[in-house]
């Protein structure tokens, strides 16, 4: 970007638009490409639509059949949950953004408590409001679907992955020559082979390789291999913030008489977390893009959803608007947690904390 | 007692205790998992042992590159899958380094359109599941394709329709392979010049007219090889029957679909690296190199993407890496890989899960640690050469 | 003859009491001791096929196979509704069966050797005579399987169909290209977008998917088949006494349609039928149901709850449904059909 001084609107346009002739070729075509995808597909997707009616005669041709969302949207979001249990997942929905709010709420009163509460406490309300017993009728995870399970999914998986992938990446770092190898060869193996797999294997091992009349649920097995495999991922990108921490602040720690666990806990861990949450909210991007897999093992999560609506043969043919919905949910959620990603280290350059590259 | 708490307190100790804890626990939970699987395994009748691999698969399967068929053993369609599997990911690999690097280029473009069209892609992309690309790229593979009557006829030897690209093959590959003979020891030739060309001119200061040398031995020397041996050899010219193409070979839509897919998501992702390669580039450098009277053209190929490609291959080693991996994406759209050839059809054949679960995970981490020693050997080379 | 009266209830008594100890001598059944604590049946069934085993938009299951496990869960626990549904698709079916995350799998799957041999499941029954066909599109004016020389099929993954096909071309040196998904659905929808000229499964499994075509009139079902597919549920090897229960609750739906009992008649034929087979069905005779560990109603309870095989097939896959399959080879022995039961004796 130039920083010239100050031009007219009209001069702006022509100097980053049209200032050689070789710019002027590429705007050219550049608006080509956009007048021949984007103008047709806006087309489809908001001026010939039909977004009302009940049916699929309803649809005006030439254009999207939003009418399948609306007369399926409480299966995109809930699955098949009953319909009288539904406030559970809502309020597990407001207990999740609590939880946010108070992670990042930093002026908050008595933040510190809470935030122990929210991390500790949280998760286990939640399954208790999705799942049920102690009073709530149960609701077993085989109806559940929908966006609710791609979120639990999500969630529940970087709640296995974070605090594994620090352990992976201290066990990594250590002295100790067996601790370090088991993490290698853990992070290594997890990292080396498609989730696909992962998600198969999950599924079809865990119950052999369980004592018999012990049986895991389907969903657990699939939240514990992506769980896995982020673990080790996010390993790697917490390596990325130990390494950035100078040798000299653990040495200036062990002189001051703390152990190993102390001087992680309060003066290593801190600062390598801070630097390297970027790098942990990519993996936790990934994180929720691959939830998309355990399509393979007939979870409906969004996706699985999506597909079920287009084989309903009441609603035929619409495939490209069940995707498209299913789609724009997922960009929407991945997108909003990239750009925090990118303010997460935008702020950090800004402190001059981040390790000089190369 | 004091001797005995120095002893507990003693750091060797201490961590000798701590990973021989750890490393018996692994071990243990290890046994239990075996010991679990073979009682459930025998108590259930299950069969086990690596047998199975020998036995007729009876799979047929639609794209073929080694010489299957559906008596061939389980072993061999297991080869089939890793063929698929590298072809597919080799080919998306190369497709998305070129397209990634010129998007990533275009996300740096002073021209205000181009950059922000290319940060659209890359938004676009790096925020979808795959999985959506690649279900997205078949239906449009499929539904853009005309059925076999309707086919795209490419000269009349090739033919394009939504069962896939029908081109011919030779039924005799020997003058073929004469001549990519011939091309090799022309490419060879060539190299061989162009070293001598570099030490000449160290030497002497006086340049060869590398390029031209170049047109001829690479490129007019093959091509004419080639030529001349595709005239002389009998081909296979698929016609239409019945059904669709008889004859030839034929390149599926699945793969097509996949190779679109991997190629167009993995750009999205190179060309986030080939930014951050290039903006890592010292502007001391490029400015110098202006300085020196080289064009903007010169600047980027001579010193711009050297110095670039140090930061970017560990990232693009990952990239690559990450290609091999979600080439598995394929079982969602029968494309013949691995997952969906091995994990897919042979798994139910047998329903030996556990070995061949085994089988598919050390094939992955092999390829996986082949392309990793592939790209450490380049980097190597690389920060040498620029030093 | 008072003492005689004692002396007789005494008796009576200790051979009521060493029978009740008999009865619990039954053999050990770990998967009906486990069905009774769950207070529920977990049924593995396909991933969805209409007329077999299916959901609708509020999660309800239909079909053949589906009525299967409420069949079961009937005679097992008293009430038709307490089963659990597993879909499962190809590849996981077994798994989940060896593993015991299911009871049974009644889910289309065909008997064959090797399955029994190697996989550790036993079949226990036919309650689905299929045969395998293809459906292609009418304009292509295929009418017999040996049309498709040259032709691309769509064929699940892992299924009897997919060695099915490739042998039965090769055979008569016809040259098709297979083209193998994951998923039915996934093939069915592949062949409906053109992918492929011809998508093969079983005729039945044809009838339930057609309905699932953008067009379905478009598309025509050969009628010749090129196998024989025989389905019914399987369990896993072990546990004999819930082997017999398998098997013997869907013998008792054929043999209910066989006597001419139907859920409708049902009363009226426990209170009075004369027939001492209809008796011993309906376990007002003979105590059938504790020689399994069950209630001796159980048969009672499948057909008042979900009726004889017949109500069930008309009801889902036969005329009563949209796949509108003829009885066929699965008509009762007595009317020219493969469909049989050993006698309740």
């Amino acid at each position: 970007m130039k920083h010239g001084a100050p031009v007219s609107g009209l001069g702006l346009l022509r100097q980053r638009l049209f200032a050689t002739p070789l710019d002027v070729a590429i705007t050219l075509a550049c608006a080509g490409i956009l007048w021949f995808t984007a103008v047709p597909l806006l087309k489809w997707m908001l001026f010939n639509a039909t977004i009302t009616g009940a049916s699929r005669s309803d649809c005006a041709p030439g254009g999207a059949c939003w009418v399948l969302i609306r007369a399926r949207f409480d299966q995109y979001m809930y699955g098949f949950y009953p319909a009288g249990e539904r406030w559970r997942v809502n309020a597990a929905g407001l207990l999740l953004a609590l939880g946010i709010a108070i992670a990042s709420w930093k002026a908050m009163p008595l933040r510190g408590p809470m935030l122990a509460a929210a991390i500790f406490g949280f998760p286990v309300l939640g399954v208790w409001l999705l799942y049920g017993g102690l009073g709530l009728p149960v609701v077993e995870t085989r109806v559940w679907g929908g966006l609710m399970l791609t979120v639990f999914m999500s969630v529940y998986g970087g709640l296995l992955a974070v605090p594994l992938g620090i352990l992976l990446a201290l066990g990594r770092q250590s002295e100790l020559p067996i601790i370090r190898t088991l993490s290698v060869i853990f992070i290594e193996f997890w990292r080396g082979v498609p989730i696909i797999a992962v998600i198969f294997l999950a599924s079809l091992l865990i119950p052999l390789i369980m004592p018999s009349g012990i049986g895991v649920d389907r969903l657990a097995r699939a939240v514990i291999g992506l769980g896995f495999v982020i673990a080790a991922y996010m390993a790697e990108a917490v390596r990325g913030g130990l390494q950035a921490i100078p040798q000299g602040q653990r040495e200036a720690a062990a002189a001051l008489g703390l152990g190993y666990w102390p001087t992680m806990r309060l003066i290593v861990l801190p600062q390598a977390l801070r630097i390297s949450l970027p790098a942990i909210t990519n993996e936790f991007i990934s994180l929720v893009k691959n939830t998309t897999l355990v399509l393979v093992v007939s979870i409906f999560d969004l996706l699985g959803i999506a597909q079920a609506a287009i084989t309903d043969p009441n609603w035929a043919g619409l495939n490209k608007e069940s995707y498209i919905f299913a789609g724009a949910i997922y960009w929407i959620v991945c997108f909003a947690l990239s750009r925090w990603s990118r303010a997460l280290e935008r702020r950090q350059d800004d402190r001059a904390l981040k390790p000089s590259a190369g | 007692m004091t001797t005995l708490l120095a002893f507990i307190n003693n750091r060797a100790v201490r961590d000798a205790f701590w990973q021989a804890v750890v490393a018996i626990s692994v071990a243990g939970l290890l046994v239990y998992f075996v010991r679990n699987a073979s009682d459930n395994m025998v108590k259930a009748g299950i069969a086990s042992g690596f047998d199975f691999l020998g036995r007729t698969s009876g799979i047929d399967v639609p794209f073929v590159l080694t010489g299957y068929v559906p008596q061939s053993s389980i072993a061999a369609l297991l080869w089939v899958g890793v063929v698929n599997t590298m072809l597919v990911a080799a080919v998306s690999i190369v497709l998305a380094t070129i397209l990634g690097f010129f998007i990533g280029l275009a996300r740096l473009s002073s021209n205000w359109l181009l950059s922000t069209l290319a940060g659209a892609y890359v938004e676009f992309v790096r925020n979808i599941p795959l999985l959506f690309f690649v279900l997205f790229w078949y239906s449009v593979v499929i539904g853009a394709l005309p059925q076999p009557r309707e086919s795209l006829s490419i000269f009349s030897i090739a033919f394009l329709n939504n069962r896939g690209l029908t081109i011919p093959v030779a039924t005799d590959g020997t003058a073929l392979r004469w001549a990519a003979l011939v091309a090799v020891l022309s490419l060879l030739l060539q190299v061989a010049l162009a070293l001598y060309a570099a030490r000449r001119r160290r030497l002497t200061g006086r340049s060869l007219p590398i390029g031209s040398i170049a047109l001829v031995t690479a490129l007019l020397i093959p091509l004419a090889a080639f030529g001349i041996a595709a005239a002389q050899t009998p081909w296979e010219i698929p016609a239409l029957r019945g059904f669709n193409y008889r004859g030839g070979f034929v390149l599926v839509p699945e793969f097509v679909a996949l190779l679109g897919s991997l190629a167009t998501y993995t750009a999205g992702f190179i060309a986030e690296v080939v930014r951050g390669g290039i903006q890592a580039v010292p502007k001391g450098q490029i400015e110098a190199a202006r300085a020196l009277g080289l064009s903007s053209g010169q600047t980027l190929r001579l010193v711009t993407v050297p110095l670039a490609l140090r930061v970017v291959i560990p990232p693009l080693t990952s990239q690559y890496l990450n290609v091999l991996k979600n080439s598995s994406f394929g079982a969602a759209i029968a494309y013949p890989e691995i997952v969906s050839l091995f994990m897919g059809s042979a798994l139910n054949a047998t329903g030996q899960a556990i070995e061949i679960i085994a089988i598919t995970l050390a094939i992955y981490l092999g390829m996986g640690l082949l392309v990793s020693l592939f790209m450490a050997w380049f980097n190597a080379r690389m920060t040498l050469v620029t030093r | 003859m008072q003492k005689i009266v004692i002396g007789c209830a005494a008796l009576a008594a200790g051979l009521l009491a060493s029978a009740g100890a008999f009865a619990q001598q039954l053999a050990p059944s770990p998967t009906l001791d486990a069905v009774k604590a769950r207070g529920a049946i977990e049924c593995g069934v396909h991933l969805g096929l209409p007329g077999f085993s299916f959901a609708n938009d509020k999660g309800e299951w239909t079909g053949l196979d589906v009525d299967y496990c409420r069949a079961l869960a009937a005679a097992v626990l008293g009430d038709a509704s307490k089963v659990k549904f597993t879909p499962t698709s190809v590849q996981q079916r077994w798994p989940v069966l060896q593993s015991g995350q299911v009871d049974l799998l009644a889910r289309n799957t065909t008997i064959t050797f090797s399955r029994n041999a190697t996989l550790g499941v036993n079949f226990q029954g036919i309650n689905f005579y299929e045969g395998q066909t293809f459906i292609v599109r009418t304009k292509t004016n295929a009418k017999s399987a040996k049309d498709l020389d040259g032709a691309t099929v769509c064929v699940a993954a892992g299924s009897t169909e997919e060695k099915n096909a490739a042998d039965w071309f090769a055979e008569r040196n016809l040259k098709v290209t297979i083209v193998n998904f994951q998923k039915n659905d996934d093939a069915i929808a592949a062949y409906d977008s053109g992918r492929c000229d011809a998508y093969t499964a079983g005729i039945g499994a044809l009838a339930g998917q057609r309905i699932k075509l953008k067009v379905p009139d478009e598309h025509v079902i050969l009628s010749d088949l090129i196998s024989n597919d025989p389905q019914g549920p399987v369990t896993r090897w072990g546990d004999e006494r819930w082997q017999l229960i398998v098997r013997w609750v869907l013998n008792g739906m054929i043999a209910a349609e066989n006597l001419g009992v139907t859920s409708k008649n049902v009363d009226e034929m426990k209170a009075n039928s004369k027939s001492a087979e209809v008796r011993r069905l309906l376990g007002t005779e003979g105590g059938f149901g504790a020689m399994l560990g069950l209630s001796n109603d159980w048969m009672y309870n499948v057909i008042k709850q979900v009726g004889n095989y017949s109500e069930s097939y008309e009801r889902t896959v036969g005329m009563g449904s949209p796949l509108k399959l003829k009885r066929g080879a699965n008509e009762l022995w007595t009317k020219g059909g493969l469909l049989f039961t050993p006698p309740f004796q």
